[in-house]
């Protein structure tokens, strides 16, 4: 880790026995625009309200769905600035797994790398907890696709469907309706969107989100859809 | 909602979740007193900073605002001067250091990213401030074929980038910093979507007068898809709105968010105005400001 001033850690233990900062640090993902990870039988989605405060900032210029390495997808919930610096990591740690073994970092080991570097901020002296959750896309080494939530605590959970951000939880209970076994890709895309407009104020347009996929008929790269591509699904 | 004790230290959460030392950052901006703002044209970025010299003996020709970081890279700061400062000091060394490592200039983007980490890191560890400017990151060159994040460059020419203390950093058409940053976002966000309104309405009226043309031209009656071109046009006015202007047309919307967010009072010695073209930086003599101020104010 860095060298640093401070030889104690600013999160420590309350009397019983909580950890306040990481608590804290969920409250700002609460407060953070809604993003959405569904699981498909052939692939997985990656769906993300994007919020830009000023009608004077280029929205292309701002990145909530990112590239972090051939076939894995990152977004996040929370704090813009502190996701830049997990999403540099974690494609440093995707691209030292590639060259060190030859092939392609599994989605559940680059969700490992930024648990780590996550949980050590909770642990070493005086820096605070990441403020962002971060959704995990990608392929696994047996070609599955998957989907992790990594959180300021540096825990990371599997899941089929998740969501994290404002409105988390009733976007959860949404998706719990609606989500099955043998959803196509396609259909994961459209119900990421329909769970995204619940929590959306008023129409959802193709500059107010993005959208990352890995599998289905876009194949096994994660890429980013075009406005374009957006556009018909919501339409 | 209370602040208490959750304020002092830097890193720490409030249990809203909130970093009250960078709240208090962005506040410190404002103390300076100074308001600045920058817009981008099709060719052309022009700033503007207020100038507040503190005594009559003070020799106002070495207060700046607009700094170069590098050749064709340049800063617009404003918040603390010291920490305008130490700011540029480490935009500077960085571009130099890539200029060594990798042999070409670094591109305004990427120099945006590096500042913004850098802030980024200053509001997770303890042991360092927050720095109390926001500044802004332009450029008449085109960026490099090659972007950091996108297989397209994000903007054509020119470039801009809005960094503030927080470490967001993004892509701007306009921006208004400082003291009354929100008046002057208000108001060139207002001019924007005056723009927007009046390209749309122009664009529609053309695409009728054609299609009357046309129409009496065709002796086939071809259903058209009323939908894809109204998209089309959508797609057109975005880009063109604050980015097709020219430099004098920047200067004169520039000076009349001055004129609004500041007052009338304002003469050409209270700011300082620079154009940043294929020419390079050049700043606008107080005449030629203090020209366009007047016919503002006769707009009136």
């Amino acid at each position: 880790m860095q060298e640093s001033a401070y030889s104690f850690s600013l999160t420590t233990f309350s009397p019983s026995g909580k950890l306040g900062q990481i608590d804290h640090a969920f409250a700002a993902v609460a407060g953070g625009s809604t993003s959405i990870g569904i699981k498909a039988v052939d692939g997985v989605v990656l769906a993300a309200e994007k919020k830009i405060r000023s009608e004077l900032i280029e929205k292309e210029s701002v990145i909530k769905v990112a590239k972090l390495s051939k076939y894995c997808g990152v977004t996040y919930a929370g704090m813009g600035p502190d996701f830049r610096v997990l999403l540099k990591e974690g494609r440093k740690d995707a691209e030292a797994y590639r060259v060190r073994f030859g092939e392609e970092c599994p989605v559940s080991e680059v969700s490992r790398n930024l648990a780590q570097v996550m949980q050590e901020y909770t642990q070493s002296g005086g820096v605070r907890p990441f403020g962002c959750s971060l959704l995990v896309i990608g392929k696994e080494a047996d070609g599955k696709p998957g989907l992790f939530q990594v959180d300021p605590s540096g825990s990371f959970f599997a899941w089929k469907a998740a969501c994290v951000g404002h409105g988390a939880s009733d976007a959860q209970s949404y998706l719990e309706k609606r989500y099955e076994e043998k959803l196509g890709l396609d259909d994961a895309i459209h119900i990421a969107l329909l769970t995204l407009q619940e929590s959306f104020d008023g129409k959802l347009t193709p500059e107010s989100c993005e959208i990352g996929v890995c599998g289905g008929k876009y194949g096994s790269e994660f890429r980013r859809l075009t406005m374009e591509e957006i556009d018909e699904y919501l339409s | 909602m209370s602040a208490s004790g959750y304020d002092r230290d830097i890193t720490v959460f409030s249990p809203e979740g909130i970093l009250y030392q960078v709240v208090y950052t962005f506040k410190a901006v404002k103390t300076a007193g100074i308001t600045s703002f920058a817009i981008k044209g099709k060719d052309c970025v022009v700033v503007l900073s207020q100038k507040k010299v503190s005594d009559a003996l003070c020799d106002a020709s070495y207060v700046k605002f607009v700094h170069s970081v590098t050749k064709n890279v340049y800063m617009l700061v404003t918040g603390r001067q010291a920490d305008g400062k130490a700011i540029l000091m480490s935009a500077r060394s960085m571009a130099n250091e890539f200029q060594n490592d990798y042999g070409y200039e670094i591109p305004a983007q990427l120099l945006a990213q590096k500042i913004a980490d850098k802030n980024q890191a200053a509001t997770q560890e303890a042991w360092r401030r927050p720095l109390g400017v926001s500044c802004v990151l332009f450029s008449s060159l085109p960026p490099p074929a090659v972007s950091v994040d996108e297989e397209e460059p994000v903007s054509g020419i020119p470039v801009m980038y809005h960094v503030d203390p927080a470490g967001f950093f993004s892509s701007v058409v306009a921006m208004s910093m400082g003291t009354k940053d929100s008046e002057g976002c208000t108001y060139l966000e207002r001019v924007m979507r005056a723009r927007k309104e009046r390209q749309k309405k122009e664009a529609k009226r053309r695409q009728k007068e054609e299609r009357k043309e046309e129409e009496e031209e065709e002796e086939k009656g071809e259903k058209r898809d009323m939908e894809d071109e109204e998209e089309e046009e959508d797609m057109e006015v975005q880009e063109g709105v604050f980015g097709e202007l020219t430099a004098e047309k920047c200067c004169f919307i520039l000076l009349s968010t001055v004129h609004y967010v500041l007052g009338e009072g304002v003469k050409a010695s209270d700011v300082e105005m620079y154009v940043c073209d294929k020419d390079g930086l050049k700043r606008k003599t107080d005449s030629e400001v203090d020209d366009l101020l007047g016919v503002i104010a006769e707009s009136e």
